[in-house]
């Protein structure tokens, strides 16, 4: 099924530019993986650099010494960089190299909910897998900073607008978006990637989850 | 296709990719040096440049934006991965023919020209993301410019270009 909730055009055009944060690259890649849709505007955004590097004129002058010609080094194959167990099989490659651990499990967190941590190295943005059972609904909050929710798989309903996120569908909420909540409809478990921009915020949907769920 | 030299590639690109750098602010020595490292880098893998699948520009500015992410601001972009076993739709695109490799070549063609004749402010958007390292929101702080408008021309652009790129080969 192709998603249907995207990027935001800007995250996009942060992406192929270079520019986006770490956190962004890697929720923006795990999209990629599962929507050919923006996989072509991202192939255009690549164009778009090479074609403005067509345009940079070298304006120092002295010419780069260039050096004879080398002889061209055969690419050895690059070290994989993901896991291959089953659950990892489930879990979008951007993210294998940043599991905490080097067998990634599920791990008990509340009734109906598991987590794998994922560690980002810039910044400290909370990033997390998270498992919820079927039904499981998350209450109303609200969010101070970005929130960005990618749908693994299940599938996910928002309770305010009745957006209806699958697999490879992103939801972004910040500051600019009302109170929602969240409840999982799908007959089977809900996995998803929550990131949030900045220290964890108790009225955010992951804050929520912790204090609701146990009582942190 | 025949491969290009080291010495047509180096030529070519070079100087642009030390622009790119400086662009970003780096130092001369700094440029100079990156600038080779990635010309080397577009050397040792030009085997697996696959002139069907786009155009030699936007790989050389592919390998310069990841060498840049990667030695300079020491952060990490990760890509998707078509082997991978959640991968939806197309693995690998279609068989290259010719027919597809001039479909390329139009097509970067075409985008230049179509970049050529964007409204100044609006190209001053995307040089600011993809030579000057700047989000939206940095560009509209240091650019004084609502952010709101900043956006609506980066959109503005992106259609226009992509409208070009729709429209049928020269």
């Amino acid at each position: 099924m192709t998603p249907t909730h995207h990027p935001d055009p800007d995250d996009l055009a942060s992406y192929a530019s270079g520019v986006a944060p770490e956190w962004v690259s890697v929720v923006v890649a795990c999209h990629l993986t599962y929507c050919a849709e923006c996989r072509d505007e991202v192939a255009l955004l690549d164009d778009l650099g090479g074609a403005l590097l067509d345009t940079l004129a070298d304006t120092q002058g002295s010419p780069l010494p260039q050096p004879a010609e080398p002889a061209r080094r055969a690419e050895g194959p690059q070290p994989a960089r993901y896991v291959d167990t089953p659950l990892a099989r489930t879990i979008p490659r951007p993210l294998h190299r940043y599991f905490k651990e080097p067998v990634p499990t599920w791990r008990f967190l509340a009734p109906g909910v598991s987590h794998i941590p994922v560690s980002l190295t810039v910044g400290d943005m909370p990033a997390r897998l998270i498992r919820f059972k079927p039904g499981l609904s998350i209450p109303d909050h609200r969010h101070t900073g970005t929130e960005m929710v990618l749908v693994l798989d299940g599938i996910l309903e928002d309770t305010a607008t009745h957006d209806v996120f699958r697999t490879g569908d992103l939801s972004r909420r910040d500051g600019s978006t009302g109170r929602h909540g969240n409840i999982v409809t799908s007959p089977d478990p809900c996995v998803s990637l929550v990131v949030t921009d900045g220290p964890v915020d108790p009225s955010t949907m992951w804050g929520r989850i912790l204090k609701a769920l146990t009582g942190l | 296709m025949e491969r290009p030299s080291f010495e047509s590639i180096f030529v070519e690109y070079a100087p642009r990719v030390r622009a790119y750098f400086l662009r970003h602010g780096l130092n001369r020595s700094l440029a100079d040096e990156i600038a080779q490292e990635v010309m080397l880098s577009v050397w040792n893998h030009s085997d697996r440049f696959d002139p069907d699948k786009g155009a030699m520009s936007t790989w050389v500015f592919a390998i310069a934006r990841n060498r840049l992410i990667d030695s300079v601001r020491k952060t990490r972009r990760p890509e998707p991965d078509p082997d991978d076993p959640c991968w939806v739709g197309d693995r690998q695109s279609q068989e290259p023919t010719p027919e597809r490799a001039a479909v390329e070549l139009s097509r970067a063609r075409t985008l230049r020209n179509a970049l050529a004749r964007l409204p100044a402010e609006q190209r001053r958007v995307l040089e600011a993301l993809y030579f000057d390292g700047q989000s939206m929101s940095e560009l509209s702080a240091a650019a004084g410019i609502p952010l709101g408008t900043v956006k609506t021309r980066a959109r503005l652009a992106l259609r226009a270009l992509r409208e070009h790129i729709g429209e049928a080969p020269e």
